[in-house]
């Protein structure tokens, strides 16, 4: 009985020291598709660790690195000046590490005649200067505009890219994530929204080149294509242990390989 | 994650120093965008430079500055100066010469932003003097509170809100003079609240100008307008102005700007005419039509400007009766005549100007005009000479002389100033101003 004890003791101690939890927090973009699939891959290879992924836009990644909340926070835009800063203040040393690159596609209805968008048609549709589809190029009717909400990096993004950082028009419906935005633009014919390029195969909605140039691996790594960004992992220092094995292993070719099945772009 | 720390640190330095001198880690970020495009960098590396730079500058003063994003452009900007003041007046009534010295100083900051789709803000602390002044003058508030008082409160000199949409801007709240004008229609330190609109639209070699105002003159208080007491309404002035600037030649050009002032309302906060020695007057009887013409041109390179500046009121026969004067229904008109030449601006530029001012009883709203120039008044003619001189960048010497008599010795001089008199027979004006502008 005694020995039973304490092997059972030992087995005790040995699965509690392999039960590593890894917490990962921010880009919707990034935490919808991507990573959760990297975190499986990785769990296969590393029995007892587990992960709490939590997808709800790049700012709450960026937060919970500054309050030490997660060891990994998502992005899909590069940190503020002012995060920077208030990491600094915490004791925080925030480093980004890109881990993929991305393209902010354009999507609009499957049904929508339209073929192509200059960067200055589609500032002109988001900040609601133009409000009808004929006045570029389209049919006639009320445009219906989708965006992420403002917690969101990509929401952010595409202001700096796209919009001269002007603000979106009043009447443009925030959406949660990514998914939720081609839903709506595959159910509305006048409908219009931007995701990653990881969600541009979706039935009932197709994708628009911007100023010529579709959003593709190629265009987006040749940065010929104008909505292309780079995606990060905000740590604090030099991460050891767990995160610093999941980063890695998100760098290696297996991880980047990864990045190319969900629809991202490799950065090796 | 960097293994070439020799290459990176290289760089880093040479970033952090464009950076510092940028007075901003971001503005680094196309240089940083062409050294990865060029491979010099990978996109890894930069985006580690990036954050560096970035927390660098957070440890700089101006890093520690946190600037709302909403502005496309922030401005502070302002003047401070340092009056010697010598005035002197001669009453009619008993002959008595009053004179007076001042040592006075000033200071007006502002804060004017610009944010997107046109929309632009300014506000100006300024000494909490009044409407036409902004000084604060050394050692007054003795018999209060005794010698160095601190007399010196600040108040809102300007707080206005607009938007520019191509040749049109609106603007709304208390705000520098939108109008084309001169000192004898408008003291400088009058900042109208209200609104204005203005239109100004280039058309080969003219630029035809269009600005309207709806100045809240006077606010009447809560009125009760079912009860038995007299119903009253805010005092509002209206100017309606058109005109166009001309391009005569490569460097001359002629400029008029005809305006109509008209009043509605009766707040009754303001003196009757019949108290001519005050500087609140109705504003009854006053249909102004100003005509303010200048032509400027170069003298041996020296930028020079002759003006004339007009004004007739055709109201002026109910301004006569409301100050009891019905038979002086002709003191209607107003003109000032002037030339200038230089500009005072790089050190050791100069510029000087000198006009002729002639103003009757009835021509004017007296609580418009230059409150220093004829201490206030209409009823007034005279000379002005003006010298300016630049000692530094943003910092000059200004000198003032004026000298005026009173023009009809059969009627009050209209507005009051420093000199407590109604029939101000003579007055002089001496100062000299030591100016920074930033």
């Amino acid at each position: 009985m005694k020995k039973s004890l304490l092997i059972l003791t030992a087995l005790l101690a040995v699965s509690v020291a392999n039960a590593q939890k890894l917490v990962i927090k921010g880009s919707d973009t990034l935490g919808a598709k991507l990573v959760p699939q990297l975190a499986e891959e990785f769990k296969a290879k590393n029995p007892g660790v587990s992960f709490e992924i939590a997808a709800e836009g790049s700012t709450t990644g960026i937060t919970a690195i500054i309050d030490g909340t997660a060891e990994i926070g998502m992005a899909s835009r590069r940190a503020k000046a002012t995060e920077i800063s208030l990491a600094k203040s915490k004791g925080v040393d925030m480093k980004p590490i890109v881990v993929a690159y991305d393209g902010i596609a354009l999507v609009v209805n499957a049904n929508n005649p339209l073929t192509s968008l200059s960067k200055s048609q589609i500032e002109k549709i988001f900040t609601g200067e133009v409000t009808d589809w004929s006045a570029v190029g389209g049919s006639a009717g009320a445009i219906s505009v989708y965006t992420r909400n403002t917690s969101s990096g990509t929401y952010a993004v595409f202001k700096e890219l796209a919009m001269h950082k002007r603000d979106y028009a009043p009447s443009s419906q925030k959406m949660a994530g990514n998914e939720q935005i081609v839903a709506e633009v595959a159910k509305n014919p006048n409908g219009i929204g931007y995701v990653g390029l990881a969600y541009i195969d979706v039935a009932g909605v197709k994708a628009v080149p911007v100023d010529g140039v579709l959003p593709s691996e190629a265009s987006v790594k040749n940065k010929t294509y104008g909505l292309a960004r780079p995606t990060f992992y905000y740590v604090n220092g030099t991460p050891g242990g767990i995160a610093a094995k999941f980063i890695d292993y998100t760098l290696s070719a297996e991880g980047q390989d990864m990045v190319r099945k969900v629809g991202f772009v490799p950065v090796k | 994650m960097i293994k070439n720390s020799s290459k990176w640190l290289a760089l880093l330095g040479g970033l952090a120093i464009g950076a510092a001198s940028l007075a901003h880690a971001q503005d680094s970020g196309p240089l940083i965008d062409a050294l990865v495009k060029k491979g010099v960098l990978t996109d890894q590396e930069a985006e580690e430079v990036r954050a560096d730079l970035i927390k660098d500058f957070s440890e700089t003063s101006a890093g520690k500055l946190n600037i709302s994003s909403v502005f496309t452009e922030l401005k502070l900007s302002g003047d401070a100066r340092v009056r010697y003041e010598y005035r002197t007046g001669e009453n009619g009534t008993t002959g008595d010469m009053q004179e007076r010295n001042r040592y006075r100083y000033r200071l007006r900051l502002a804060l004017t932003g610009k944010l997107h789709d046109g929309w632009f803000f300014g506000t100006r602390l300024e000494p909490l003097g009044n409407n036409r002044s902004t000084n604060v003058t050394a050692g007054g508030g003795v018999a209060a509170s005794g010698p160095f008082n601190k007399e010196d409160s600040l108040a809102l000199g300007q707080v206005y809100i607009g938007r520019e949409m191509g040749d049109f801007t609106v603007t709304a709240g208390r705000m520098p003079n939108p109008l084309e004008t001169t000192s004898m229609t408008w003291d400088d330190d009058i900042n109208p609240e209200g609104l204005a609109e203005q239109w100004s639209h280039e058309s080969g070699k003219v630029t035809w100008l269009a600005n309207l105002g709806q100045f809240t003159y006077e606010s009447s208080g809560t009125t009760n307008p079912l009860g038995t007491g007299t119903s009253r309404q805010n005092t509002f002035l209206y100017v309606i102005q058109g005109g166009a600037k001309i391009k005569t030649g490569e460097a001359s050009a002629l400029t008029i700007a005809p305006a109509y002032y008209g009043y509605s309302g009766n707040a009754t906060g303001l003196t009757n005419l019949t108290t001519p020695n005050s500087n609140a007057l109705r504003p009854v009887g006053l249909q102004v039509v100003d005509i303010p013409l200048s032509y400027s041109f170069k003298i041996a390179e020296l930028p020079a400007k002759v003006w004339v500046d007009y004004a007739h009121n055709f109201d002026a026969d109910t301004r006569a009766t409301a100050a009891g004067k019905p038979t002086f229904d002709g003191e209607n008109n107003a003109y000032q005549i002037g030339f200038g030449i230089g500009k005072a601006k790089a050190p050791g530029t100069w510029e000087a100007k000198a006009f002729w001012q002639s103003v009757d009883a009835f021509a004017l709203d007296s609580n418009l005009v230059d409150s220093d120039l004829f201490d206030g008044r209409t009823n007034m003619e005279g000379f002005v000479l003006q010298g300016v001189y630049a000692l530094s960048d943003g910092v000059s010497v200004k000198f003032t002389y004026a000298n005026g008599d009173r023009k009809n010795d059969n009627l009050a001089t209209y507005g009051a100033g420093d000199i407590a008199t109604a029939n101000l027979t003579h007055f002089q004006l001496f100062q000299a101003d030591l100016n920074v502008k930033f």
